[in-house]
């Protein structure tokens, strides 16, 4: 700000030695050639300075604006992955991208060229306002009679600049959602050769934001001319005036002249208002729209947490959840101790995928419903919850890593040592990769694309479990995780399981009898209830839904068998 | 995961971009503008009028000042104050008209420029994708354009009203005495040193931002799309940590830009005042030895202040200018990727026989790279009407096929024909609009449920609520309230996986294909779902040429032919029963399915049976 001062005052200083010169020149005095060798010399000095100043100051400034959207940046994205799932089933990615770009840079705007060009304005209109006042008062007050105007249509502006900036900013977010959901699925757009549909729709949303560009081009196109307008008439006034008061004596023609520039010395920070304005009202339609993120609340912490056991006792007591208005879990209640197996089948959609996320509480879960060791799962801290969990997805989401960057993304630590290493090829090991490894060019090393996209389905599935074993959760969590895997893997991967099941406590979803039949309890979920519970030796006992599945995959293979001794 | 560092990959397909011309570039950027010339051409004459009202109004003042004020006649001020109130609202006036249309023009270039490269994209090889991160792409189309713009917007399209106003001003004060106008214009050749030295810094600085901001986004992109994993591994402190280093660096490229251009701004605007300065030294003299008029003076010093504006201007355009040519290397870069799509060879349209759905993979060799062989002389033929299944074990080259076919990847060598027809020698579109791909892992685009079913060939709703029925998804469409009107959400991440995969098949079913490619999902649904997804997949075959990768024993028993397909060879080809007769692998798979499995040993030991 100092230094911002003092590249006005200085930027003002030169029209005054120019003023003196003039002057000096225009009666012909007699020393009018050493003033303006004075004023040559003070000119060329007060720009040498004022550079220097001038670069310190912008320096500063969009340095700091750099801070400022550096900081909005890092708390948006921290933010952001402290929200809940259900946030990001109302937020596109896209959308989110284009908050985390288009709008950071529109705060950043505001800040730098924003704050640089308003606080320049004020002290140039300040400064240049006292040193016109010290030439003559009278003229300062009639030159200043546009200012309220200059004001009042600012005021008018604003509002609809900072509508049509937060339209555009929207639009910006919607064409990065359509950008962004065409590309991550390319090929099916490919394969159903969906190529002018999307076109179509990328255009429309493609128009619309050139429609809202032109309307922002519009309303601020129209507020600097309006401003500089306003602006010329004051230097009218003071010419007219000016005149009059020349002829009258009480003012020389080099005052006037330097009235006059020091008059023009306002024009462009005038013009530039409107420019001001806009990006003051971008920035800040793009902080709304940032705001409205980081003002969605977090998941609830505790003030104070207990930490679980290494090995705690799960237990769900009458466990509702709803989930976009609709119940999808029903009073279920059950009980794990550690190294004891509880396995969930159950229909599509009745809820199994739920109460896997509810014990991870990647959905919300009410009070006294879920406890490790008697206590309250909300009293805990969620990522002390989380990191006794090893949790295998269905979805088996990879990162674009090395596979062993993958598995190794579980672990508390980062830790580079061989004992590390092993323990994630061990991993591996289980989760059926080993032949996988040999094949891949570079091993564990191998790169995957996005989301592992160079990995086929079942390998995909592989390496989450991989990382769900290396991670150092107690509670093993596999939610339908060997779904993809052939048929021979599964039976290797479910062999080489028992031991660490046997350490561990697990939930294991599955529709395939064989996985879930080792369990201590069963639970059937239709709907969102439990139907059936119990071990697999009653429930295939009894008749039931448990029994009706058991017979339905045996009654398959029989089936197979009997079509395979007939052919 | 240290991303960057341990993988340098995707860092390097940012800096690889070569240091294309800047006139090319330039030239480039401006052929987007060529459609608009006419809208242009009115901009650029509204120009001059503007400049003429502008520069009026310093010579209406010399007139004040000279002939009335100095000389004490204070009639006829009046009417120069008319004069130039006129000048003035007539400046503005066109003065908004020009930029708006010169803004319309940039924003509508750009349009155009985003359509372009979101085309050429949708082009782009399937290779090209699994290499590229959506989130490069995505700051290609998004922030690199939007730096583009404000080239337009405050740099090229006003540039020329720059340099326009520039030489009008050049004719007014040679007009007006040469002398000083070639004295005052001692400066420029210094201004242009100064710009040839910022050039290099200011570019290099820029190209680092760049690289840093498609970097940070990509990361960004990911964490967002994977943001469950992220929380369920309790992985935020660390995710934010290797944010932070990418936003860091990041602060780090743009410090450099800082500096280089408010020096570069200071440094011109320092030129200014020496000019001025000069001017006055000179002038003054000149003065005293009456070959010069006061009014001159103060006009030359009005103009030089005028002709100083738009070259303080240019220096922060050129910043612009800079940025926005950083962009622009990235943008034509991927625009000028030869990478494409299934490209036709010669389209042969005329020679194109009946379609019947008969198709043959002859020989066909491939490999993603070229040191390991994925599929190796594949050959195969699929009679029109037939159901075609491929086994194998996981990694064999099965899916690959199946890009094979929908022309997703060419074969190295070999051909695949569909009725006698090589396919490269067929337009894409019509190839693809044949089949349809039911996948593993099936993406659904986002929109109304009657939206993600049609995917734009079916629109009527009739029919698109048969597709969903004749999948098997009655149930679930009716227990959602809103019906064909649900919203899906990105990627159908509100529905379940089974239900996914029903929507899937109603896709399928919507679209009606000739050709049914599809690669089956594995057991991960119920009994119940299981059996409507077999129903439903029964239905779909039924009178379609199909290829399957199959795992249910029910679409494995229906199939008229089954591939064995083993590190990339077909091992086994011919009839279930043919198959069970030869031992090999596929009886092998099949028992242990169905007999010696896992599963029906359990229910061995249980079974009361």
């Amino acid at each position: 700000m100092l230094a911002l001062g003092g590249t006005t005052a200085l930027g003002l200083a030169i029209p005054w030695s120019l003023a003196r010169a003039v002057d000096a020149l225009h009666r012909r005095a007699p020393d009018a050639l050493s003033v303006t060798g004075q004023s040559v010399l003070f000119i060329v000095t007060f720009a040498s300075l004022q550079a220097a100043f001038r670069t310190t100051s912008r320096i500063l400034i969009f340095n700091a604006a750099r801070d400022v959207e550096y900081n909005v940046r890092t708390t948006l994205f921290a933010h952001l992955l402290k929200l809940p799932q259900s946030f990001y089933q109302r937020h596109p990615t896209g959308d989110l991208m284009s908050r985390m770009t288009n709008d950071v840079t529109a705060v950043r705007m505001l800040f730098g060229a924003g704050v640089l060009n308003f606080a320049n304005t004020l002290i140039v209109y300040v400064a240049t306002v006292v040193l016109m006042v010290n030439l003559s008062g009278r003229l300062t007050a009639v030159a200043l009679i546009p200012l309220p105007i200059v004001i009042t249509l600012a005021q008018l502006s604003s509002r609809r600049i900072y509508h049509a900036s937060r339209e555009l900013q929207d639009e910006m977010g919607r064409l990065s959602t359509h950008l962004q959901e065409d590309l991550a699925g390319i090929t099916t757009l490919r394969a159903y050769g969906l190529e002018a549909l999307r076109s179509e729709k990328f255009e429309a949303k493609n128009q619309a934001y050139l429609r809202r560009s032109l309307q922002l081009v519009r309303t601020r196109g129209i507020l600097g001319p309006l401003f500089a307008i306003t602006g010329g008439i004051g230097t009218l006034i003071v010419l007219w005036m000016g005149g009059h008061e020349v002829l009258g004596g009480r003012m020389t023609v080099g005052q006037l002249v330097a009235f006059n520039a020091y008059l023009a010395y306002l024009a462009w920070p005038t013009l530039a208002l409107g420019w001001v304005l806009s990006l003051w009202q971008r920035g800040l339609a793009g902080w709304s729209r940032i705001a409205a993120v980081l003002e969605t609340p977090a998941e609830a912490q505790p003030e104070t947490a207990s930490i679980p056991a290494r090995q705690p006792i799960l237990e769900a007591r009458n466990l509702k959840i709803e989930r976009e208005g609709r119940t999808v879990i029903h009073d279920v209640s059950f009980r794990l101790a550690p190294g004891e197996t509880l396995a969930i089948v159950g229909g599509t959609g009745g809820g199994k995928s739920t109460l896997c996320d509810a014990i991870l509480r990647l959905c919300e879960v009410g009070h006294g419903q879920l406890f490790l060791d008697n206590v309250d799962v909300r009293e805990l801290k969620l990522s002390d919850l989380r990191r006794i969990c090893a949790y295998a997805p269905q979805d088996a989401f990879l990162f674009s890593a090395t596979i062993d960057e993958n598995i190794a993304f579980g672990s508390r630590r980062e830790d580079p040592s061989a004992g590390a290493r092993n323990a994630r090829l061990r991993a591996a090991q289980t989760a059926g990769l080993s032949r996988d490894l040999k094949e891949f060019p570079a091993g564990i090393d191998t790169v995957v694309g996005e989301r592992g996209i160079t990995l086929s389905g079942g390998q995909r599935q592989r390496v989450a479990l991989a990382r769900a074993l290396a991670a150092d959760g107690q509670l093993l969590i596999l939610d339908d995780a060997l779904s993809s895997v052939d048929a021979e893997t599964e039976r290797e991967i479910l062999l080489n399981l028992i031991p660490i099941m046997k350490n561990r406590s697990t939930i294991i979803v599955s529709h395939r009898v064989a996985a879930v039949a080792h369990a201590d309890e069963i639970l059937v979920l239709e709907g969102g209830r439990v139907v059936a519970r119990g071990k697999h030796a009653d429930l295939s006992m009894v008749d039931g839904p448990y029994a009706r599945l058991y017979r339905e995959q045996l009654g398959e293979s029989n089936a197979a068998r009997a079509a395979g001794e007939v052919a | 995961m240290r991303r960057q560092s341990s993988n340098p990959a995707p860092s390097d397909g940012e800096t690889l971009y070569g240091k294309l011309l800047d006139r090319t570039l330039l030239l480039r950027s401006l052929s987007f503008v060529t459609p608009y010339r006419f809208q242009m051409l009115l901009a650029m004459c509204l120009l001059p009028l503007s400049s003429v009202f502008e520069l009026a109004q310093p010579y209406l003042l010399k007139i004040a000042i000279d002939e009335h004020i100095a000389a004490g006649k204070l009639a006829g001020l009046d009417r120069i104050g008319a004069l130039y109130l006129v000048a003035l609202l007539a400046q503005y006036a066109v003065l908004f008209g020009q930029v708006y249309l010169m803004q319309r023009v940039g924003q509508q270039a750009m349009s155009d420029l985003r359509r372009a490269v979101y085309q050429h994209v949708l082009r782009l090889s399937q290779a090209f994708f699994d290499r590229t991160p959506i989130g490069r792409l995505m700051t290609r189309l998004t922030s690199d354009i939007e730096s583009l713009t404000e080239m337009f917007a405050a740099g090229i399209v006003s540039l020329i009203t720059d340099v326009l106003k520039l030489a009008m001003i050049l004719v007014a004060i040679f007009a007006l005495d040469v002398h000083l106008a070639l004295f005052s214009l001692g400066t420029a050749p210094i201004l242009f040193g100064i710009a040839w030295i910022f050039r290099k810094l200011v570019r290099e600085a820029f190209r680092a931002i760049r690289t840093r901001v498609a970097i940070l986004n990509t990361f960004v992109q990911e964490h967002l799309s994977g943001i469950r994993v992220v929380q369920a591994f309790a992985q935020e402190e660390r995710t934010a940590r290797q944010f932070d280093e990418r936003n860091r660096d990041l602060r780090g490229a743009s410090a450099r830009a800082i500096s280089s251009d408010a020096a570069l701004y200071a440094v011109v605007e320092a030129v200014g005042a020496f000019a001025v300065a000069a001017l006055l030294w000179h002038g003054g003299a000149r003065i005293f030895t009456n070959t010069l008029t006061f009014g001159v003076l103060v006009a030359f010093i009005e103009y030089l202040t005028k002709f100083f504006a738009p070259i303080r201007d240019l220096s922060t355009k050129f910043t612009v200018m800079q940025q926005a040519m950083a962009s622009s290397e990235r943008i034509f870069e991927l625009l000028d990727s030869r990478d494409l799509d299934a490209p036709a060879l010669t389209v042969a349209e005329t020679t194109a026989p009946a379609p019947a759905g008969q198709v043959v993979f002859d020989e066909v060799d491939f490999s993603y790279r070229s040191d390991t062989p994925v599929l190796d002389r594949v050959s195969f033929q699929i009679k029109a009407g037939q159901t075609v299944a491929i086994v194998g074990p996981t990694g064999a080259g099965k899916s690959t096929i199946i890009k094979l076919m929908l022309r997703l990847f060419d074969p190295v060598s070999g051909r695949v024909l569909l009725d006698g027809q090589d396919l490269r020698l067929m337009p894409v579109e019509t190839l693809r609009r044949r089949m349809v791909l039911v996948g593993q892992d099936p993406f659904l685009f986002s929109g109304s449920l009657a939206e993600a079913v049609g995917i734009g060939r079916q629109t009527d709703p009739g029919a698109i609520r048969n597709a969903i029925v004749n999948a098997g998804g009655e149930t679930f469409l009716q227990s959602r309230p809103e019906g064909l009107a649900t919203e899906v959400s990105e990627r159908g991440g509100n529905f379940s996986s089974g239900e996914r995969q029903i929507l899937a098949l109603a896709r399928a079913f919507a679209c009606d294909p000739e050709i049914l490619i599809l690669d089956e999902a594995t057991a991960s649904v119920d009994p119940r779902t299981e059996r409507l997804i077999e129903e439903a997949t029964s239905r779909l075959l039924q009178g379609r040429t199909a290829l399957v990768i199959a795992h249910r024993f029910s679409t494995i028993a229906r199939a008229d032919h089954i591939l064995v397909i083993e590190n990339g060879t077909v091992s086994e080809s011919g009839t279930r029963a043919e198959l069970l007769a030869l031992g090999g692998t596929f009886s092998r798979l099949w028992t242990l399915q169905s007999g010696g499995g896992l599963l029906a040993g359990h229910s061995g030991q249980q079974s009361p049976a």
